[in-house]
């Protein structure tokens, strides 16, 4: 017969915190109790196997999922330094902001919407910037085969899009020649809520900004082709959209829409 | 690993430098997908859950109250992923295949194989809340408090659940099998 004293004194035992009034306890009980005696030598033969089992090692992938996993995550883990100003991320939890109507321009059954919402800083007319950033980095965008490149001027913004492809991933880079030092917030989303993944980063200093997506993640979605559509937001809520459509083998920008107004009246 | 050098990355990260995430990945996949495979018993789900944890950490990094260690606040999302994973999962592996290490003696190998293997099945036979302590105990190295913050249960209940595993553990496993390689 162990009492439940004897057992907890075998346990504090083998944590190593006993007393050493306890350890005199626990030994004389030990020197008096063969079931005790026994049980105490099992559980201290198990503590010591359960402290030696081998580590395995993670699977050699898992880190470049998760790094994935986090470029096209749904939520951006940034700091929101000026709530008060207009945040794009915040526009698609706006009723008055109806994807419906920007869905429509895409003629794909999945639409992916990117946006790039640019914010001049102070005065607006600091010298001369290139947005300049990674959120995956430069190295691994350099190994990419480019698709596409292009240059287009949208609301008085030079607009370099380069769309390239490493193994599965298409690989969308914005280089954005900026007057002001700014912040630059990229988001995606696509149709099909189950299989959608989005980035969404800031930046407070300027930055080229690649966004990647893993076809895999798309593809119940997009069948290997679908949509996208960049809306360029001004501070004062102007926008232009740019509408992508992007193939399995290639990336063609389709056409650029003028749309006139506040983002919120994008319906 | 301190949590400032933790807490440090973590405000890299919040500040556009997604990369710095990278290295926080690296400070914590092998112990957080170590538990996961306890707990779950098995290889893909345990990845799985481990990659999920990292990135739900991520995109709620801005509500990480710093008063917790991170390694203590993933552990405990990955409490609900691994409960969410076990009442989903399908099959289990051998994980004591995972477990071979080269340049060891074959047949100490084996043996210590052996044992990892019948030690794994009867964790694996706890109930889970005894099983989560236990790992949380031996194979994520936490202590009781932790433990305690990880699980969302106090102290003195963690205490009660990792004794009563190890005697459910010791009663389940002859003292022959335990000694097999000793």
């Amino acid at each position: 017969m162990i009492s439940d004293k004897v057992i907890e004194l075998i346990n504090r035992d083998l944590d190593g915190i006993l007393t050493e009034k306890e350890k005199q306890e626990l030994n004389r009980e030990l020197e008096s109790n063969l079931e005790a005696r026994e049980m105490s030598g099992k559980l201290r033969l198990l503590h010591r196997k359960l402290s030696e089992m081998v580590k395995v090692e993670p699977p050699a992938d898992l880190k470049d999922n998760v790094m994935h996993g986090i470029y096209g995550s749904r939520r951006p883990a940034v700091k929101r330094e000026n709530p008060s100003k207009s945040n794009i991320l915040d526009l698609f939890t706006l009723p008055r902001f109806k994807l419906a109507g920007m869905f429509a321009l895409g003629a794909a059954a999945a639409v992916l919407f990117l946006i790039v919402t640019q914010k001049l800083g102070g005065n607006g007319h600091v010298p001369a910037e290139q947005l300049i950033g990674t959120i995956i980095s430069p190295e691994i965008a350099k190994q990419a085969e480019v698709i596409e490149a292009k240059v287009l001027t949208i609301n008085n913004h030079e607009v370099s899009i380069r769309t390239s492809r490493l193994e599965n991933t298409i690989i969308a880079e914005f280089e954005i020649s900026n007057e002001g030092e700014g912040i630059i917030q990229i988001q995606a989303s696509s149709q099909n809520a189950e299989n959608f993944k989005f980035s969404a980063v800031k930046y407070d200093a300027p930055k080229i900004i690649y966004a990647n997506f893993n076809i895999d993640s798309f593809s119940a979605a997009l069948e290997g082709a679908g949509s996208w559509i960049l809306i360029f937001e001004d501070p004062d809520g102007t926008c232009k959209t740019l509408e992508m459509e992007l193939k399995s083998e290639d990336s063609v920008i389709k056409e650029v829409i003028d749309v006139q107004g506040k983002a919120s009246e994008n319906s | 690993m301190s949590n400032s050098e933790d807490i440090k990355l973590i405000e890299e990260c919040l500040n556009g430098e997604s990369r710095a995430f990278g290295q926080l990945v690296e400070r914590y996949q092998k112990p957080l997908f170590n538990a996961a495979l306890k707990i779950v018993n098995d290889w893909d789900t345990a990845k799985d859950v481990t990659q999920t944890v990292f990135i739900k950490a991520y995109e709620k990094l801005d509500t990480y109250n710093r008063q917790y260690k991170f390694f203590s606040w993933i552990y405990r999302m990955a409490v609900n992923e691994a409960i969410n994973a076990l009442r989903h999962q399908k099959s289990n592996v051998d994980l004591a295949e995972c477990q071979l290490e080269s340049g060891q003696n074959p047949e100490k190998q084996f043996k210590e194989m052996k044992t990892a293997e019948r030690i794994d099945q009867a964790l694996a036979n706890l109930p889970i809340d005894y099983r989560m302590v236990t790992v949380f105990y031996y194979f994520a190295n936490l202590a009781y408090d932790e433990i305690s913050f990880v699980l969302g249960i106090p102290e003195k209940k963690v205490k009660s659940r990792l004794y009563s595993a190890r005697q459910i553990l010791a009663k389940s496993l002859s003292g022959k099998e335990l000694a097999i390689n000793d």
